[in-house]
């Protein structure tokens, strides 16, 4: 009884239109980690925004060790000794480590002067004392992702957090940096921090949980505990009805090469090499997996494939034909469709109407302009055609892209991509953010365009979606491929290390 | 023709006192102008207003100068306060200004530059407006009975034909304000709590209201910061270097703090380094307009006024130096 | 979580509405804050536009389009420029430049009047766009924001040429003992704007004007280059995964934008003054950016807002008469700018307190 610490009784919270949380009720231990896990849009970002200050609640009440707790802004969550570390971190990046850590709170010297030593010192103690290594003087933008995390919790902890959340930590991780998280996690609960590790990924949960709770719809649908639940249970709790995790293929009916790229060299933003002499080959009707840890090279891969980065060296082919100008355009003509990682600002001109989306790339292009001039006439009706044939909701071409759905979002994206038959296919992160429905449209379009003899490459982070969907896995890693695997061969465990590099751990200097 | 080249040469060496007191005079309002930049755009807020500020800053200085003045123009005592309640009434239509740009930009996530240019036309307008309807005249005001001009600052343990003497020769209050200030928004932005949370909300506002700091106070208290040190780099234009109004007043004076504020990468001190550099520039063109208006056919005047832009342009597109603005810039935070 | 369209578009619509009559109301109140005669003041603001039926009535009309004309087409200017995501603040000297060019060729070409005006105007254009340019290659290649870049030029632009063409290789030879600078020669007699009435010097260039914005709003929604300017500006990142040359389209986008301002410079040059003056008055280019802001940057928007404050300009001259300064007019402009810059305001207001409408809005989208 006395062992509860943090207590939600009834927490209520509405956005327009949307219920985000409705009455939720939660019970947490102190030294437990609990985790929150649901689908995107399930309330779990919304509930820990205003157990952070961020939000505050409609309805419902906190108790914390006993008191009623009043959050109403994110130094009142300070005070009530929670801190959280976002899914996008919160460092400012040209501040060093000691900066963003004391930020806020400041050790001080005549009350305003900024003691930098103590600030140092502090944050090397603070470090060496929970085993998160990280030196306090470099600057933040300059430390790999895995460290920028440390901080983060060194932030929350320099607070004096007892209670921390973690917001899908690790969705920018390694797995080997996940494992060392999770090291981390355990050691502070058993100094009795109380942790709220939020996730949508359930085997993780199930390795670092004690309890979890299930939110769906902006409803707890249960809390169980870990030793008595399993994925299956987890994912129908989730999801509200059984899951179908295996996706039905037929066999790859393989054709010729389509596309070719020899020894592909490019830098990335940072001007860096990011690709180090990639090789691979495409063929018709399969779907060839990329997988990889984020930052690995996939972004530039997709990028040099299609037209948008410079390559240093190297050549694609396309058709048996080598692509001599590398531009978005050429590459688009020569047949290559690419449905990008980021629908919203990549994929849709959000404020152009759904008509409009759909002949992007394609303006210039009979039938849709002549001389110049766009024919409304034929954009209509090839609009028309194609929201039924995609089942775009609500089916009206007039309707702006940013008033859909993210589902149907990525439905305009793939009417557009996917109709006009080309012959390759870049796919990168197709289903990131959608819902279970939405993910299986697109799985089933995906595969219905590899039966009609379409190449793709599938670029995702999510292991499941290639081992599930790939007929060929290639693995990149700090820019070169690391193996090939026959997907109907591979395990989970052998991708992880080809990931990794092998044996090398997170301290490779990005 | 070279004769009277190396006349001009030499001569100019002669006038470099007088050159360097024309620089810092000048030098001054744009650097007290650009500490106002600084501060704005620290927090992220960017603040093209200086212009308009500057002008309405010098309005309200030599309106509030000429009526005191003329109200106790028997009293010596309030009579000398006069250039005084100036700057303060500069300071106070300053903060004004700021505070309207803050409601606007911060409160309800304006576009800055838009609300920017709106300030600058409406100090266009309103100034020739109020121009009419206080003094009933157009284009300037009547001079102040007594303005800052009239009471430069005399250090007594100085020789003033020393060289020293000669470059400090009737400076007023603001040069030393010009001078001073931004050791200590330096000091400020960068040995501060306070700085360096400001500096935080200009970079990564989420990352800051997370940790407790308020992003809209940080930005209202910059903002308004900006305006007061616009409204005195107006006033010390309008009380300080002449002693009226004009309605031309900055003629691009905001724009070249602007430049400066770049040139200097929005750093206090280096702001202050272009300033005067700039300022440099344009004592060296008055000085030889006035000396030598012959060499004018070399080098002619509008080139030299135009060097400071062209030369902020070429720091910006990092042909010298590179110049990297705050990153959170521009942009109105929106919570949660 | 959707959010009607309809209710969406009619606030768009709104806001410049809304913000010109606040502005109205807020001007009311400061003159009578200032002592004056706001009932008559207004009286004669929109007497003076040419509104009223008087006998100076076509006269002042004729002014209220001559001013309309070269606020529309600066406002043009910054309207496409915002159409493709560039925030043109250097309209006002892209203005000059136009001016400039149009002065020194106007002096230059004798040729028969309908070579020579088109000629210029083609002219003027190119230069104005070539202006603009630099801004463009600052950005597209060294990263530079165009804002900042074209504040710097503008500045750059006015000394060169009013402190160093002006007063230099084009200056007029003042009479001796006048030391006032005088600007340049006055332009040929063809290439002076034609008149369309001359009684009353309503000259062609509101037919410019009109040009120009039908021929900005066919290219803008009824082009695929204005398709492609549209989607750079609102999402580059699209447009550039799209295909679509995104370094051309803005590189057309800001050229067009620089054109339009120079013509604007041009034509005042060519119908109104006749020569560049010593000085100009400043503020052209920022005129522009509250026209493009209060037209909500579509192309009869930005042609009614000018009609509208070429007026107010022509009609704030008679507000003299009850001794209410001209420069109210540029009071006017600001303060709708500022409401437009606010429009969070607005946006605010309008939802609360049209609620009804809201609602049946989304009963009829659901």
């Amino acid at each position: 009884m006395s062992m509860v610490y943090l207590e939600l009784k009834g927490i209520s919270k509405s956005f327009p239109g949307v219920k985000a949380n409705d009455h939720i009720s939660l019970e947490i231990e102190k030294g437990e980690v609990l985790a929150v896990v649901g689908e995107k849009g399930a309330g779990k970002t919304t509930l820990m925004n205003i157990l952070s200050g961020f939000y505050q609640p409609d309805e419902g009440e906190i108790w914390i060790d006993g008191r009623l707790a009043s959050i109403h802004s994110p130094s009142d969550a300070i005070a009530l000794k929670i801190g959280m570390v976002h899914q996008h971190f919160t460092l400012v990046p040209v501040f060093t480590v000691a900066e963003n850590i004391v930020l806020g709170a400041e050790p001080t010297r005549f009350k305003a002067v900024l003691d930098f030593k103590g600030a140092v010192k502090k944050a090397r103690e603070l470090s060496q004392r929970f085993g998160l290594n990280v030196d306090p003087t470099a600057v933040v933008e300059s430390i790999p992702v895995g460290q920028q995390q440390r901080v983060e919790i060194l932030k929350t902890l320099y607070r004096g957090a007892e209670t921390l959340i973690l917001d899908e930590p690790t969705s920018v991780l390694t797995p080997q940096e996940t494992q060392e998280l999770f090291k981390t996690i355990k050691m502070l609960s058993s100094e009795g921090k109380t942790i709220l590790f939020v996730s949508h990924k359930l085997k993780e949960v199930l390795s670092i949980a004690d309890r979890i709770a299930v939110l769906r719809n902006g409803k707890v649908r249960g809390v169980v505990k870990v030793k008595e639940t399993n994925e299956r249970e987890l994912a129908k709790l989730m999801v509200g009805r059984d899951v179908v995790l295996e996706v039905k293929k037929s066999p790859p009916l393989v054709g010729e090469v389509l596309l070719e790229t020899k020894g592909l060299k490019a830098l990335n933003s940072k001007g860096l090499l990011a690709l180090k002499g990639v090789s691979l080959q495409l063929r018709a009707g399969e779907i060839l997996g990329i997988a990889g840890v984020e930052g690995n090279g996939q972004t530039e891969l997709v990028e040099a494939l299609t037209g948008l980065r410079k390559l240093e060296a190297g050549e694609i082919w396309i058709k048996r034909n080598r692509l001599k100008k590398y531009n978005p355009g050429e590459v688009r003509q020569k047949g290559l469709g690419h449905i990008p990682e980021d629908r919203q600002k990549r994929g849709l001109v959000l404020p152009f109407t759904v008509a409009y989306n759909l002949i992007l790339g394609r303006q210039t292009q009979t039938p849709f302009s002549r001389r110049g001039w766009l024919s409304f006439a034929q954009i209509d009706t090839s609009a028309e055609e194609r929201i039924s044939l995609f089942d775009i909701r609500p089916p009206r071409k007039n309707v702006e892209a940013k008033n859909l759905s993210g589902g149907n979002q990525q439905k305009v994206i793939l009417a557009r991509e996917l109709s006009f038959a080309p012959p390759i296919i870049i796919a990168a992160q197709p289903t990131r953010g959608l819902d279970v429905g939405a993910t299986e449209f697109v799985y089933e379009r995906l595969l219905k365009a590899r039966a009609e003899g379409t190449a793709i490459l599938l670029v995702s982070l999510d292991l499941e979606e290639i081992m599930s969907l790939s007929d060929r896995i290639i693995v990149l890693y700090e820019g070169e491929i690391r193996g090939e695997l026959d997907a109907s061969q591979a395990t989970e465990e052998e991708l992880g290390l080809l990931m990794l590099g092998v044996k090398r751990t997170d301290e490779v200097k990005a | 023709m070279f004769r009277e080249e190396v006349l001009a040469i030499s001569v100019l060496y002669e006038m470099l006192p007088t050159l360097l007191n024309f620089t810092l005079a000048f030098g001054a309002v744009t650097a007290i102008a650009a500490m106002g930049g600084v501060i704005a755009e620290r927090s992220g807020v960017i603040n093209i207003a200086l212009e308009g500020i500057m002008r309405i800053g010098a309005f309200t200085s030599v309106t509030a100068a000429y009526f005191w003045g003329y109200h106790f123009s028997n009293d010596p005592i309030f009579f000398e306060l006069s250039p005084w309640i100036g700057l303060l009434a500069a300071i106070l239509g300053g903060a004004l200004v700021g505070l309207l740009h803050a409601y606007i930009c911060v409160t309800w996530k304006g576009n800055q530059i838009v609300n920017g240019v709106a300030i600058n036309i409406f100090s266009y307008g309103g100034m020739t407006y109020l121009l009419m309807q206080i003094f009933g005249t157009a284009g300037h005001s009547p001079p102040v009975p007594l303005a800052f001009a009239n009471r430069p600052i005399v250090i007594p343990w100085i020789d003033p034909y020393s060289f020293l003497g000669k470059v400090l020769w009737q400076q007023t209050v603001f040069t030393y304000i010009a001078l001073v200030l931004p050791i200590l928004l330096y000091l400020f932005l960068f040995e501060t709590t306070w700085g360096l949370r400001l500096r935080a909300v200009g970079e990564h506002p989420r990352a800051a209201d997370t940790l407790g700091i308020n992003v809209f106070k940080s930005r209202y208290f910059a903002v308004i910061v900006s305006g007061v040190l616009a409204g005195i780099a107006g006033a010390n234009i309008s009380l300080g270097i002449s002693n009226l109004f004009t309605i031309h007043v900055p003629a691009g004076g905001g724009f070249i703090a602007l430049a400066a504020m770049i040139f200097g990468k929005w750093n206090p001190l280096g702001a202050l380094g272009a300033s005067f550099f700039f300022a440099f520039f344009r004592a060296l063109e008055v000085a030889i307009a006035v000396s030598f208006p012959a060499l004018l056919a070399y080098i002619p005047r509008g080139v030299f006024l135009a060097t400071p832009y062209l030369l902020t342009i070429l720091v910006l597109a990092g042909f010298v130096g590179r110049a990297v603005p705050p990153q959170a810039i521009g942009q109105p935070y929106e919570k949660g | 979580m959707i959010i009607p369209r309809l209710e969406e578009k009619k606030i768009d619509f709104l806001v410049p509405f809304v913000a010109v009559l606040t502005a109205l109301v807020f001007g009311f109140i400061l003159i009578i804050l200032t002592g004056g005669d706001a009932f008559k003041g207004y009286q004669n603001l929109f007497a003076g536009m040419g509104l009223w039926p008087d006998r100076a009535q076509l006269f002042r009309l004729a002014r209220s389009l001559e001013n309309a004309s070269v606020l529309a087409l600066t406002g043009l200017s910054v309207a496409l420029a915002f159409r493709c995501g560039l925030f043109n603040i250097g309209v006002e000297g892209q203005f000059l430049v136009g001016a400039i060019s149009a002065a020194y060729f106007g002096i230059l070409l004798d040729l028969p009047s309908f070579i020579t005006i088109p000629l210029i105007l083609v002219i003027s254009f190119i230069h104005g766009g070539l202006w603009a340019s630099i801004a463009t290659y600052l950005k597209l290649k060294r990263g530079v924001h165009e804002v900042i870049s074209t504040i710097m030029l503008n500045w750059v632009a006015l000394n060169l040429i009013e402190n160093y063409l002006v007063v230099g290789p084009l200056r007029v030879p003042a009479d001796p003992g006048v030391v006032v600078p005088t600007g340049t020669h006055t332009i040929n007699a063809t290439a002076q704007l034609w008149s369309i009435i001359p009684a009353i010097g309503l000259k062609v260039d509101i037919i410019i004007a009109l040009l120009a914005t039908i021929a900005i709003y066919l290219l803008l929604f009824r082009t695929s280059l204005g398709y492609e300017i549209r989607a750079v500006g609102y999402n580059q990142e699209a447009s550039r995964y799209s295909g679509i040359n995104v370094d051309r389209t803005m590189f057309i986008a800001m050229f067009i934008s620089g054109g339009l301002a120079a013509i604007s410079g041009a034509v005042l040059v060519m119908s109104v003054l006749h020569s560049y003056p010593a000085v100009f008055r400043p503020g052209y280019g920022f005129d522009g950016i509250a026209m493009a802001l209060v037209g909500n940057t579509t192309p009869f928007g930005v042609l009614s807002a000018g009609l509208f404050f070429g007026g107010v300009r022509q009609g704030a001259a008679m507000m003299q008469l009850v001794g209410i300064h001209k420069s109210f007019a540029d009071i006017l402009q600001a303060l709708a700018v500022i409401f437009v810059a606010a429009q969070g305001i607005i946006r605010y207001l309008l939802i609360k307190y049209a609620k009804p409408i809201t609602a049946t809005a989304v009963a009829e989208d659901v």
